[in-house]
């Protein structure tokens, strides 16, 4: 009887639509991932210092976790702590019955897939909508995810189309945008009318109170955004001490992921919608879920909650490449859910996970913060032995050969008597044997013990007295080759899964690319994900750009914000467009939503990855960016910055001020809203922008301009 | 004789031969024994030496391999370099030997300067500048990274070294660093998921039409030779030994 790991690789294996996904999507996010750290100045510098915020993290987690949580309750939030999946979701619905909410939208939260929310929601007469596209698609397939962040990953083309078909539009196409355009209009309803959203977190840091969210659709700030109560998810191990620490881990994030510098989106959530804002949701919960966690601290499986879930591991995993995500029939799987899942849900319910490993080290390798996988499944089966998890027959097996293993007579004769065993028996009938000969002989020849073992071999070779020495042992002191000893790398400590040897966190500041000039180089990288830049050299320049691009969308009105470095406004309306100011009291989401392009300021931007910073405030509603499937940006020459570093200073100088003056949110936005989500197809315009353009305004316009 | 410098080699060595090799390739051994001897160093094997441990190790019994080592601390005691054939036994004894005895100061003490003496066969090699093998491989060579020694003992250069002074032609092997499978009793306990993974290291090798398959770990090559003859296949599995030893010298595989 195969077990039940077995039975269902087994089936994967022979799944061939599931077998080509999985070649193509992990080979693929595993060579992005390689490439994605040519662009940073010291990759594993970079990474060590990664990993040595995460270390340190852990160390003082319950005084980064007040702070975190004294900050959240300074902003307004309401923080709830919930020790297992069921007060977790007697929690949420509790919120949602007092708000009286109908519908809910999700983005994507592992930490909801854990407790089995959406369930829960449906049994309260709640309907959830999952709007991550690949979270929605699995939804609708009734299944869950795969991949930590390609969930959709096991699904073909086909699949996906014949799944719309038969449950959102029976006239759906086979063109993966033509899907997404449904799936985009679909949602979009949703988010406008959901009383709640509920999002996961991917950092919460500590010294601000912000949470983060690292998406590439746009539907997370959506969630975020338009209803008017936010639910956010989180284990503990979110939380991020500093807002440089949080650019930092940014860094390594979606390189690790999907091989992109940034995702479309970065979004830094700090309390609810502050008085003098248009738009954002009135109240915000952090719900803080044990859910298994908390046991594990100061034991050896603390390291394995410096995860930041990119997935990095999964794609590198040979055994993940070649069975998938559902194998591991847990929320988490690959190589950091063969430690989670026996974690939270305890080594009873998946004591088999860490066996299912060739300890290769691959995950570590290419693991952004270095975790140490392998020693935590070599830990797992440990405690699987102490706790006498495993079968007794192999607990019995390996008793027996270390006892032979201790006595080379007996070890000798043992392999002896194999050796004449073994001549007798070949793979065929080995084939039908139980336990380890049985299951060698399935894909494999039987090894041969040697007639002539080495042992054997050397004693002849010794009495020919070939061998010009009789020396029992080599103790001598005339040839201490302490330099060859000295010389062999790294010693005495249980690292393993690095290709690249011992890493050690830089001091001091990390190195960055050079940046000699930084409106080209935000130029060459805004291109790269978006479209040109455009650089004008008069007013009467961006006069010319801003109606030909409101052109394309003649019959729609236009979002304009407040305080834009060229007051554009007046030129529409001359030209006879419908501008549509930002509101003053509460956001007015139907009448942006009716627009097609969307005209915003940029507060700061980002040469090294071509991003727009935008901060919300009165006059700069978030949703200006993100309803009208174009989006333009005015970005000022001075504003740019080199790197995603420099961002540190302007981000604790507005979300550590005092009250009243900071924003509740920034978003960096990188290139238009995209997934890859239905058969690894790029598409852009998901559920935020399709485009976005940047229009560069040097200092002088400016100047001349007010 | 070819040797360069002499000065920095050690004038004996002792060879863990390693449970696998002593058992179901002894011809690795004689290559290995075949080499250094090659360059004029003397080899001590202790016959009291079986196994270091590392199934136990790996499959959650480290009182079982703590014991096992336990009882061959003294055969490895001295302080000559300690030759494994292996990158997998050589990182046990390197990186998990020492950590074994947390609470036994006396055996911590000799783990950790039995561990600071072990180095892997081509690591050791490249060390004493042995350039000179008297021996080609011809045909195309590829090498496949055994797990342990590429990121256990964080080496993928020296076996590479050392084949570029025999091999006639050696070409990259795609996906080289990917594990072929084995994992110990990972490939009894997942045997479809474990002969997959097999199938695409075969593969890969087939792809590139490999003559010569060269590994530095015996445990990929017990997996990597079941599979083979399976297949039918005619690439030739060789140990990194065994390829640098060359044909017509001690080790070469008989009927090759």
């Amino acid at each position: 009887m195969s077990s039940p790991f077995n039975q269902r690789a087994n089936s994967a294996l022979v799944n061939i639509p599931l077998q080509d996904a999985l070649q193509a999507a992990t080979g693929k996010f595993a060579n992005q991932r390689a490439h994605a750290f040519e662009s940073t100045a010291a990759p594993l510098a970079l990474r060590a210092k990664a990993r040595e915020i995460r270390r340190k993290t852990f160390d003082e987690i319950d005084k980064h976790l007040e702070t975190l949580f004294t900050n959240l309750q300074n902003l307004g939030v309401h923080v709830h702590s919930a020790p297992d999946a069921d007060s977790a979701k007697r929690i949420v619905l509790e919120i949602a019955r007092k708000h009286n909410v109908e519908t809910v939208v999700k983005s994507k939260s592992m930490a909801s897939e854990e407790i089995h929310l959406n369930q829960a929601l449906e049994a309260a007469g709640i309907t959830p909508y999952e709007t991550d596209l690949g979270e929605w698609i699995l939804q609708l397939a009734n299944e869950t995810p795969s991949h930590l962040v390609a969930p959709a990953i096991h699904k073909t083309l086909k699949q996906v189309q014949d799944l719309f078909r038969a449950k959102v539009d029976p006239n759906a196409g086979s063109d993966p945008q033509e899907l997404t355009s449904i799936a985009r209009e679909k949602l979009r309803t949703e988010f406008l009318r959901a009383g709640m959203g509920i999002s996961g977190v991917n950092f919460a840091v500590a010294e601000s109170g912000t949470l983060c969210l690292v998406t590439n659709e746009g539907n997370g700030r959506l969630v975020t955004t338009l209803p008017k109560v936010h639910v956010a998810i989180m284990g503990f191990e979110k939380v991020v001490p500093t807002l440089r620490d949080t650019l930092t881990l940014l860094s390594v994030l979606p390189r690790s992921a999907t091989g992109q510098k940034l995702t479309s989106y970065f979004t830094m959530l700090t309390g609810p919608r502050r008085e003098n804002e248009a738009d954002g949701p009135d109240e915000v919960h952090l719900l803080l879920l044990d859910g298994g966690r908390s046991r594990h601290l100061g034991t050896p499986f603390q390291e394995a909650f410096h995860c930041i879930r990119c997935g990095a591991c999964q794609n590198a995993c040979p055994v993940f490449q070649t069975v998938g995500g559902h194998t591991y029939d847990s929320v988490y799987g690959g190589p950091i859910g063969s430690i989670l899942s026996p974690m939270l849900r305890g080594l009873e319910v998946s004591g088999e996970l860490p066996a299912a490993s060739s300890l290769c080290g691959a995950c570590m390798d290419a693991c952004p913060v270095f975790v140490d996988i392998p020693r935590m499944l070599l830990e797992m089966r440990e405690a699987r032995t102490v706790k006498k998890n495993n079968a007794l027959m192999e607990r019995f097996s390996f008793r027996m050969l270390g006892m032979v293993m201790r006595k080379p007579f007996v070890w000798e004769t043992g392999f002896k008597l194999g050796s004449v065993f073994s001549r007798f028996l070949n793979a065929k009938v080995a084939a039908w044997l139980p336990g380890p000969l049985g299951a060698w002989a399935q894909g494999r020849e039987l090894p041969r013990i040697a007639k002539k073992s080495f042992r054997t071999r050397w004693r002849e070779k010794k009495r020919r007295g070939v061998d010009s020495s009789s020396a029992a042992n080599g103790v001598s002191q005339a040839d201490s080759p302490d330099a060859i000893i000295e010389k062999t790398h790294h010693a005495l400590e249980l690292a393993h899964g690095l290709s690249h040897g011992h890493i050690d966190c830089p001091d001091g500041p990390l190195p960055e690319i050079n940046v000699p000039d930084t409106v080209v180089r935000f130029a060459t990288e805004f291109e790269a994900v978006a479209n040109p830049a455009l650089q004008p050299s008069s007013i009467d320049d961006i006069r010319e750009y801003v109606l030909n691009m409101a052109a394309k969308w003649k019959e729609y009105p236009v979002a304009i914000s407040d305080g834009l470095p060229v007051e554009v406004a007046g030129w529409l309306m001359e030209e006879g467009f419908d501008v549509i100011s930002p509101s003053i009291d509460g956001d007015n989401r139907d009448a942006i939503a009716r627009c097609g392009i969307g005209i915003t300021g940029c507060d700061w931007a980002i040469a090294e990855t071509g991003s727009i910073v935008l901060r919300s405030g009165p006059g700069h509603p978030r949703l200006h960016s993100l309803l009208p499937e174009t989006h333009l940006a005015l970005v000022p020459a001075n504003n740019i910055l080199p790197h995603i570093s420099s961002l540190g200073p302007e981000l604790e100088s507005i979300f550590k001020q005092e009250e009243g003056h900071s924003a509740s949110c920034v978003n960096i936005i990188t290139g238009p809203s995209r997934s890859a989500d239905i058969a690894l197809t790029l598409i852009k315009g998901v559920h935020g922008p399709r485009d976005v353009f940047a229009i560069i305004v040097p200092d002088v316009l400016i100047a001349r301009s007010q | 004789m070819a040797i360069e410098s002499p000065d920095n080699r050690p004038k004996r060595v002792l060879f863990f031969a390693t449970c696998l090799v002593d058992q179901f390739f002894p011809e690795v051994g004689e290559a290995t024994v075949h080499l250094l001897e090659k360059a004029d160093i003397e080899v001590i094997f202790p016959e009291g030496l079986t196994c270091c441990g590392l199934p136990h190790f790996n499959n959650g019994f480290r009182g079982e391999a703590r014991k096992t080592l336990e009882t061959q601390l003294h055969l490895l005691e001295g302080d000559i370099p300690i030759i494994a054939p292996s990158g997998s036994c050589g990182w046990m004894l390197k990186c998990v030997l020492p950590t074994l005895f947390p609470d036994d100061p006396w055996a911590r003490e000799k783990a950790a300067q039995i561990a600071g003496r072990v180095i892997e066969l081509s690591q050791f090699l490249c060390q004493i500048e042995m350039r000179e093998f008297g021996s080609t491989l011809p045909g195309k060579t590829v090498y496949h990274d055994s797990c342990h020694l590429l990121r256990g003992l964080g080496e993928n250069q020296t076996p590479r070294q050392c084949l570029d002074h025999v091999a006639e032609n050696r070409e990259e092997l795609p996906n080289s660093d990917r594990c072929c499978g084995f994992g110990g009793s990972f490939c009894v306990k997942f045997p479809e998921v474990s002969c997959a993974m097999l199938e695409d290291k075969i593969k890969s090798a087939e792809e590139v039409d490999a003559t010569w398959l060269v590994a530095a770990d015996a445990g990929c090559m017990l997996n990597i030779a079941g599979g083979l003859s399976r297949r039918k296949s005619k690439i030739k599995l060789l140990h990194i030994a065994q390829a640098l030893a060359g044909p017509h010298n001690p080790g070469w595989p008989e009927g090759y």
